[in-house]
């Protein structure tokens, strides 16, 4: 049996350190036997549901494919023609590309396959009501910049080696960015001249923080402080 | 959830300890419940199936996935020579857990040594079928007239790096009752008041080097039985936040035991302990609250708990009191534990019991740091109490 020569308390046959306070412990005499473990050596983890993700896909696009024909017909039953299940055929699509990533590899793929539902839905509506240059001037470049955006978040979040508060601030950098080039195209496409207004008061918060997030991160006595007593 | 564990003087033979259980949950039928949800409330509901033994790991206390277990809510766990019970307090209090474990105990004593453990006490008979009050919901038969929830202020907490979700640090000091007692003596209260003033001094250290001036809470769980006659194994307990205001300066170990054993008092009686009760129960039977879905009520609850629960103490001690075993039992004993799970608000919880003359004393934090545990049994060391430390992890 040793003694922490900094708390006073006995410890355990066969400890190294004291549990307390982190002494080491250095007796000659202590016995050299392996001491009866008290605790197992095993640890238990939070299990995780693996659920068939790819199947899952596999089902969700059937369903879609299935649906999308089953309207398709009742149009051409009831209309004669294809007209309004257009519209349904388009949802479906831009849902399949989402629905369609856990069967695809690269995150490239999956940015593409989801980007490439999301055109087919605008270009199909457009087709329907001749609005081409709607498609082209407005709704191409708008879901551009939303994917983008979405895109550039993604990778900051999986940009493990960045401090968390970096990211953030980052990813408020890139939608002050979105958010002013949404409003510059709206303006080009409606009054054919560029006004900020409204994004100016959704930016100059978000830059603030961005900049705040970006100064904390740089205090690590400070994050330090927070983490600790928040117990993040 | 909570952990009662007995350490054997023997390796624990498994195929023995399944049959004890399946034995002991026949006669105690109110851990056989599975935890449903309703479109109001959640309810209890018996299950056919029995439950398993499972292997102890050094991480205790995960939370139970209700599917994984069988929908039970309790865990039976055996390592080398240490049986133990892990449960839900939805299920069971102390007292419950306790009668539950020295009753599979005695069951298993039995099939493993045909060693005859008279009932009594703790330990049920398990040739008698079980019996209605031990299943009865006694906070509903003692609700009294009138109550009220007191709110309370905010306590002071300590702070650390939290470790990851599926960890908990366990310390358990192992301290003669003897020596206790002298000191309790000397002091003139209780061996818990003497443990929570000791409790509060090491926190009023801590707190002192973060220059916060929070009130210094413990929480001390109250059994509810010898205030009124229940038999009931369900959970039949309340508690009691006591301690002292620290801006009004740092108090010395005499003053502490005063003002303890003064609020104590005031708080230990069956009017107040009912009131308190009747507070909670009339607050859920509030149509405005009776009326919410069940997800709704859940939402509720959590808020009422961090605005109520852990954040009016600053650390809690549960003490399960001092454990006679039967001269037939003790021979086939070491040692008796209990400690409580991961806290949502503070730090850490202190629990103790104690048997054959030692008091086995176990702090389970969700933090790094054990700064408060070392000024604690420091303190106690320097108080002429000797403490013999042992942990689940090598620090």
């Amino acid at each position: 049996m040793s003694y922490c020569v900094h708390c006073g308390v006995k410890l355990g046959v066969g400890a190294s350190v004291c549990p307390l306070c982190g002494t080491p412990v250095n007796d000659p005499l202590a016995e050299k036997s392996i001491p009866e473990a008290l605790w197992p050596e095993r640890e238990d983890h939070f299990q995780k549901r693996a659920l068939n993700w790819p199947y899952l896909s596999c089902l969700v696009l059937l369903g879609l494919a299935v649906s999308s024909c089953a309207v398709m017909l009742c149009d051409l039953i009831t209309t004669g023609h294809i007209s309004w299940s257009w519209y349904v055929v388009g949802a479906a699509l831009s849902a399949g590309g989402f629905a369609a990533i856990p069967n695809l590899h690269h995150s490239w793929s999956r940015s593409v396959c989801a980007y490439t539902g999301i055109e087919l839905m605008l270009l199909i509506i457009a087709w329907r009501n001749d609005g081409f240059r709607w498609y082209c001037f407005l709704a191409l470049p708008f879901s551009s910049i939303i994917t983008a955006y979405l895109l550039i978040c993604l990778r900051l979040a999986l940009r493990k080696k960045l401090r968390l508060l970096h990211r953030i601030a980052l990813c408020l950098t890139c939608l002050v960015l979105s958010l002013i080039a949404v409003e510059a195209l709206t303006d080009q496409y409606v009054c054919n001249e560029i006004h900020l207004f409204w994004s100016v008061y959704a930016v100059i918060p978000l830059a603030v923080i961005a900049i705040l997030f970006m100064l904390l991160s740089r205090n690590k006595h400070l994050v330090e402080t927070i983490r600790k007593n928040t117990f993040i | 959830m909570f952990r009662l564990s007995v350490t054997l003087n023997d390796q624990v033979d498994q195929s023995c300890l399944q049959i004890a259980l399946e034995k002991t949950i026949r006669r105690i039928p109110s851990f056989q419940y599975r935890l449903k949800q309703g479109v109001f409330w959640f309810y209890f509901e018996k299950q056919e199936s029995l439950p398993i033994v499972q292997p102890d790991a050094v991480n205790p206390l995960i939370s139970i996935k209700a599917r994984d277990e069988g929908h039970f809510l309790f865990r039976v766990r055996y390592y080398t020579n240490t049986i133990a019970l892990e449960t839900f307090h939805a299920l069971t209090d102390g007292t419950g857990a306790l009668t539950f474990l020295l009753t599979l105990l005695a069951a298993y004593l039995h099939i493993r040594y045909q060693a005859n453990i008279p009932s009594g006490g703790y330990i049920l008979p398990l040739n008698e079928s079980p019996c209605m009050d031990e299943m009865e919901d006694s906070f509903l038969r003692f609700i009294g007239a009138w109550g009220a929830v007191k709110a309370e202020k905010p306590a002071f907490h300590a702070c650390g790096h939290l470790l990851p979700p599926h960890q908990l640090y366990i310390l358990t000091g192992k301290i003669p009752v003897s020596v206790l007692k002298d000191k309790c003596k000397e002091h003139g209260c209780t061996l818990t008041t003497f443990l929570v003033a000791v409790m509060i001094e090491a926190l009023q250290e801590q707190q002192s080097k973060i220059h916060t001036k929070k009130p210094v809470m413990v929480a001390v769980p109250v059994n509810l039985r010898p205030f009124f006659p229940s038999k009931t194994l369900r959970n039949f307990s309340s508690w009691m936040n006591i301690g002292v205001d620290t801006r009004m300066g740092r108090y010395t170990l005499k003053e502490l035991i005063d003002i303890l054993q003064a609020q104590m008092r005031l708080c230990m009686n069956a009017k107040s302990l009912q009131a308190k009760m009747s507070g909670t129960m009339r607050a859920a039977r509030h149509p405005a609250f009776r009326i919410l879905p069940s997800p709704a009520k859940q939402v509720v609850l959590n808020i009422g708990d961090r605005m109520l629960g852990d954040a009016c103490c600053s650390q809690s001690l549960s003490n399960l009191g001092s454990i006679t075993l039967s001269e037939a039992m003790q021979s086939y004993v070491r040692g008796l534990r209990f400690i409580l799970g991961r806290s949502r608000g503070k730090a850490g919880s202190g629990s103790c019991i104690s048997l054959n003359g030692t008091l086995f004393l176990s702090f389970t934090r969700k933090i790094r740091e054990a700064e408060f545990e070392r000024l604690f049994f420091s303190r106690l060391v320097e108080l002429g109490v000797p403490v013999e430390i042992e942990s689940n992890y090598g620090r």
